[in-house]
């Protein structure tokens, strides 16, 4: 079983960057404007947003994110690829010639900026995941004003995120063991009572988990009551610079 | 999918993010009356819930694999309203550590996957089931055209806050085309879990 002690130990895992000794809710905030500033920076400007990817990946190696992190969420741009070469290939407006092909002039700026934002996103917030347990997270959307149930609903959903990852792989392991699912219709119907299994078995979990939490007086205090002091400027300065940096970047160059 | 930053202009998408916000809030208050004081317990697990079935993919052609995306399935099983607020928490965990979806596009997501899925596939299928058509069949129908609508509103999304570098004629009909498969996958595998946990335990699907 999936205990308590795996998320300690997530906890202690992270590399200990100058990230990780930031608040929280200064990193979600600063994150978040960085994000913003990114994506209103116009196509039109490439060095902008070459100088934004630029700022990105200092972060990412400030904070010691491993390649292999970044990586992982890279697959999520292979479609926004597509869609970039697409725009390049079928974009209105003037042509050009680029090794024997036309291409879309507007076409290809816009595909190549999308691309390039999406992959400033993907950079940015595996710097802000690698450095922030999911515990920390939680604290610093309360400590901006989240409402307490909001909180804890992300924080019981993390939680239960690792119980139902870990049954779902006994429930592959047992339907392996079984290898009865041959052909197409077998995999659809052996994933789709995987599916109904896990359903049955997270909502009956539920159901103990709210008995279990009534009989000990109500949900414990999470969020709400155990945010430590909240963050001061030594936090929010260096934790806003990166948006800072890119908004100069789309202003001036 | 979901849609990245940068794809959608500023003002579209603070649009989108109001609708969400509103929907949510309702959502959220009609949910919390129903299920009193296990308020957050069901709500964690269904999110989680949808978060790890996306680990579990089906074979859909030469190497490419599809998987459930559940908006429609959770309205089904648990209602509509708990099921926007399950989706935007998964759109939010996606987004803020996945990075799989913009930020400046939580709004839009939010709205594509989960409001605008969740109340269609409702509404169909308890038409459906009210006409005496069975229940996995009426969840296929719905999260089927959920589906649909949801290529609509991106589609709607797109038409306003666009880039208007490809024609968007095309945009709508690839994206109705892709949506078109996808919809006829996730009716299906909807179908086939919902008669999984009505085998398993009838009094979990509301008819």
């Amino acid at each position: 079983m999936t205990t308590a002690h795996d998320t300690a130990r997530a906890a202690d895992d992270r590399v200990r960057g100058p990230l990780t000794r930031l608040a929280p809710e200064a990193k979600l905030v600063g994150l978040v404007a960085f994000l913003v500033v990114v994506a209103v920076t116009p196509p039109s400007r490439p060095g902008a947003l070459a100088g934004q990817a630029a700022v990105v990946i200092g972060v990412a190696f400030a904070a010691f994110v491993t390649a292999r992190d970044v990586a992982r969420r890279l697959a999520i741009d292979l479609p926004l690829a597509v869609l970039a070469a697409t725009m390049a290939v079928a974009g209105s407006g003037p042509r050009l010639h680029l090794a024997g092909v036309s291409l879309s002039r507007d076409g290809l700026r816009i595909g190549m900026a999308l691309l390039a934002k999406a992959t400033i996103g993907i950079v940015a917030v595996s710097a802000v995941a690698a450095s922030t347990t999911a515990p920390e997270t939680v604290r610093g959307l309360r400590r901006l004003r989240l409402p307490a149930w909001a909180c804890d609903l992300v924080a019981l959903t993390a939680r239960q995120l690792q119980v139902l990852g870990a049954e779902l792989a006994r429930l592959r392991l047992a339907a392996s063991v079984r290898a009865g699912a041959r052909g197409r219709r077998g995999e659809w119907a052996a994933v789709a009572r995987a599916l109904g299994v896990l359903f049955v078995r997270g909502v009956e979990r539920a159901d103990r988990l709210h008995v279990a939490l009534a009989a000990r007086g109500g949900p414990p205090p999470t969020a709400t009551t155990t945010a430590p002091t909240p963050a001061n400027t030594a936090s929010w300065l260096p934790a806003l610079l990166p948006a800072a940096a890119a908004l100069a970047l789309r202003l001036l160059v | 999918m979901h849609i990245p930053d940068g794809w959608i202009d500023l003002p579209t998408s603070v649009a989108a993010a109001g609708v969400a916000a509103a929907a949510v809030t309702v959502s959220a208050r009609r949910a919390r009356a129903r299920l009193e004081d296990k308020a957050t317990t069901t709500p964690a697990v269904v999110a989680a819930y949808l978060l790890v079935a996306e680990l579990l993919v089906v074979p859909v052609g030469v190497g490419t694999g599809a998987h459930l995306v559940g908006a429609g399935l959770a309205a089904v099983l648990v209602g509509p309203e708990l099921a926007i607020v399950c989706v935007a928490v998964v759109v939010v965990i996606q987004a803020l550590v996945l990075a799989d979806g913009g930020i400046t596009a939580i709004g839009l997501n939010v709205v594509n996957n989960g409001v605008v899925p969740a109340l269609v596939a409702w509404t169909i299928f308890r038409a459906a089931t009210t006409a005496r058509i069975r229940a996995p069949y009426a969840a296929a129908l719905g999260a089927g055209l959920a589906t649909l609508a949801a290529g609509a509103a991106a589609a709607l999304e797109f038409t306003v806050g666009g880039t208007h570098v490809l024609p968007a004629r095309a945009v709508a009909t690839a994206l109705g085309a892709s949506h078109l498969v996808v919809a006829v996958i996730e009716g299906v595998l909807t179908g086939l879990v919902v008669r999984v946990v009505r085998r398993l335990r009838p009094d979990m699907v509301r008819t």
